[in-house]
């Protein structure tokens, strides 16, 4: 496998089944050269190296309690440094009843938006008699499925909406927030991601390119019936030296025509590392990510 | 990166100019002008004022004279500093042709030098001409508006001509975007033009980008036609931000132009080429040689 994150879910009753579920996506891994790491209970480990056999051997076991939680505070930062320059790496870990199911779906939310062009793949665990929230997060933040029959699209899975709260924790606190009023006003709004970008790291060409996206994020969502009297607010978050997480909130208008490409943010995306529309039946809103 | 101060051109209020002011609506068009003509009364310029009058008014009833016009516009019509002629008079006296509008000008103009007055500042609001349909009303426009490039030439003439978006159809916007690129302020972008260079400047953006593209194709048009052409020289130093609907219609407007014709770049950030790139960039399009 090659690209950016793939973030596949794994349910599962006992670890036997988690076992049979996880092998076909492990054993594709390893045959592709990834490093691989499961941190699992000793029941699961055993099915593993049965059905992987001898290749199970290049599998690094570590105590599943040693594996960071979507819940945890510094869960970005510690998947970050798992991604390898030269190859893809493969982690399974498993939920834990004690985790938080709020916090573990603002998480996993975020490695989408954040991590989405590391070369990881996460296989991510819950047993099905654990907290029915807690299984739910992990419905809706997992775009795929490992399954024994391979990986399948999952189809309970839902981009994060509007109405999550952002994680602070996880983009820094709201560095700028500034309201505008239609087209002919977004000169204040790229003042306010240049100012945050600059204070976040971004230099020269960079601020550039994060002010580009950003307002043509902004025209994005303003582009409905009457594009001159649209009111966007825009939150700018940075994490200095690291990221700038521009959200644009603005009136749900006219759905926009995609372009030839059939993806409507195409134009933006060579100016920013991720970006996402989320329409919603009140709004609509775009989120910009940009790296420094 | 951006400012939120409206763009201005560089000029020296001692030279003569010919100048499209343009604005979104009637309430910022009349601040612009209220502002230009108070500074031209205070360099004891011989002020001429052309616009709508309703039905019934008298000069000193028009807003260039109340508490929205500028200080001492009252004062100046009353000493002769200040003179209002409202467009139904204008177009009874000139028959609405280009030539007929030139010779009311000129002989403004001559009156004024006459009087001594050492510079003579000329504006008129926006005239709402019926272009959508009569393309001989287009081609008498920009005969006339030639004209007072002319004026401008000949003798220390400062001219302003307002555009208000709102008030006219998107026809007459494009005609005289185009027919005044090169000396235009819209809100946070102006253009000049100098020595055979086109220079937009400030922040063009999707809001502009109609008027931008107007201005673009007036500035193939002259190119064209002029000495340096058919070539357009563009200097890029000037700008301070460029969306992608303004890259675009850039593009398209080079891509469109007869075969011989390019885009000479001059200048401006690397990042901008990027951007040309990112849309779609022609073989028209071309970098400078110049250092």
């Amino acid at each position: 496998m090659t690209g950016g994150l793939v973030h596949l879910g794994l349910v599962f009753d006992g670890p036997e089944d988690l076992a049979a579920s996880a092998a076909p996506t492990l054993r594709r891994a390893l045959d592709g050269g990834d490093e691989v790491v499961v941190a699992a209970d000793r029941g699961t480990v055993r099915n593993l190296r049965e059905a992987l056999g001898p290749d199970a051997e290049r599998i690094a076991f570590p105590p599943p309690a040693s594996l960071v939680r979507p819940s945890e505070p510094d869960f970005l930062t510690t998947v970050r440094r798992w991604a390898r320059p030269d190859r893809r790496t493969t982690v399974l870990g498993q939920y834990l009843p004690t985790m938080s199911a709020r916090a573990c779906g603002f998480g996993e939310d975020a490695l989408g938006v954040v991590l989405g062009d590391l070369p990881l793949t996460l296989i991510c665990c819950c047993r099905r008699d654990l907290d029915p929230e807690l299984l739910a997060a992990l419905r809706r933040t997992h775009p795929q499925l490992a399954t024994a029959i391979g990986v399948t699209a999952n189809p309970d899975y839902r981009a994060p909406a509007t109405t999550s709260p952002t994680p602070a924790a996880l983009w820094g606190a709201v560095a700028g927030r500034v309201g505008v009023h239609g087209l002919a006003d977004l000169g204040r709004l790229r003042r306010c991601v240049a100012e945050v970008a600059a204070r976040a790291g971004l230099e020269g060409d960079a601020v550039r390119a994060a002010v580009l996206a950003v307002h043509e994020a902004a025209v994005h969502a303003v582009r409905r019936g009457e594009p001159d009297h649209a009111h966007l607010t825009l939150e700018v978050r940075a994490l200095p030296g690291q990221t700038l997480f521009s959200e644009l909130t603005g009136p749900h208008g006219i759905p926009v025509q995609q372009g030839p490409s059939g993806d409507p943010l195409a134009h933006l995306r060579p100016f920013c590392a991720r970006a996402v529309v989320h329409e919603e039946p009140e709004r609509r809103a775009v989120r910009v990510l940009s790296s420094v | 990166m951006t400012s939120l101060l409206p763009a201005r051109p560089d000029h020296d209020a001692g030279l003569s100019h010919h100048t499209l002011l343009v604005a979104d609506a009637v309430d910022r068009g009349r601040r612009g002008a209220a502002s230009w003509v108070e500074q031209e009364l205070s360099l004891g310029s011989k002020v001429y004022y052309k616009g709508w009058l309703p039905e019934g008014q008298r000069a000193d009833q028009h807003w260039i004279t109340g508490p929205a016009g500028p200080r001492g516009a009252r004062d100046a019509l009353g000493t002769g500093q200040l003179e209002f002629l409202d467009f139904p008079t204008l177009v009874e006296r000139s028959g609405a042709t280009a030539d007929g509008v030139l010779a009311v000008y000129r002989g403004e103009v001559e009156r004024a030098l006459d009087d001594l007055w050492p510079t003579v500042a000329m504006t008129q609001e926006s005239p709402e001409l019926p272009m959508t349909d009569d393309a001989d009303l287009v081609a008498e426009y920009a005969t006339w508006e030639a004209g007072f490039d002319d004026l401008t030439h000949r003798w220390p003439v400062r001219m302003l001509c307002q555009l208000c978006v709102a008030s006219e159809s998107e026809r007459a916007v494009w005609e005289t975007v185009a027919v005044h690129h090169r000396d235009l302020v819209d809100g946070f972008w102006s253009a000049t033009a100098d020595d055979g260079h086109w220079q937009p400047r400030g922040d063009l953006d999707a809001h502009v980008a109609r008027r931008f593209g107007a201005a673009v194709h007036g500035a193939l048009r002259t190119a064209r036609a002029g000495e340096h052409g058919p070539d357009l020289h563009l200097d890029l130093s000037g700008i301070d931000f460029m969306d992608v609907a303004c890259a675009e219609i850039l593009m398209l407007a080079a891509r469109s132009a007869p075969a011989d014709q390019h885009v000479v770049l001059h200048g401006g950030p690397r990042f901008l080429r990027r951007l040309f790139d990112a849309v779609g960039r022609p073989a028209s399009v071309v970098e400078s040689e110049q250092p």
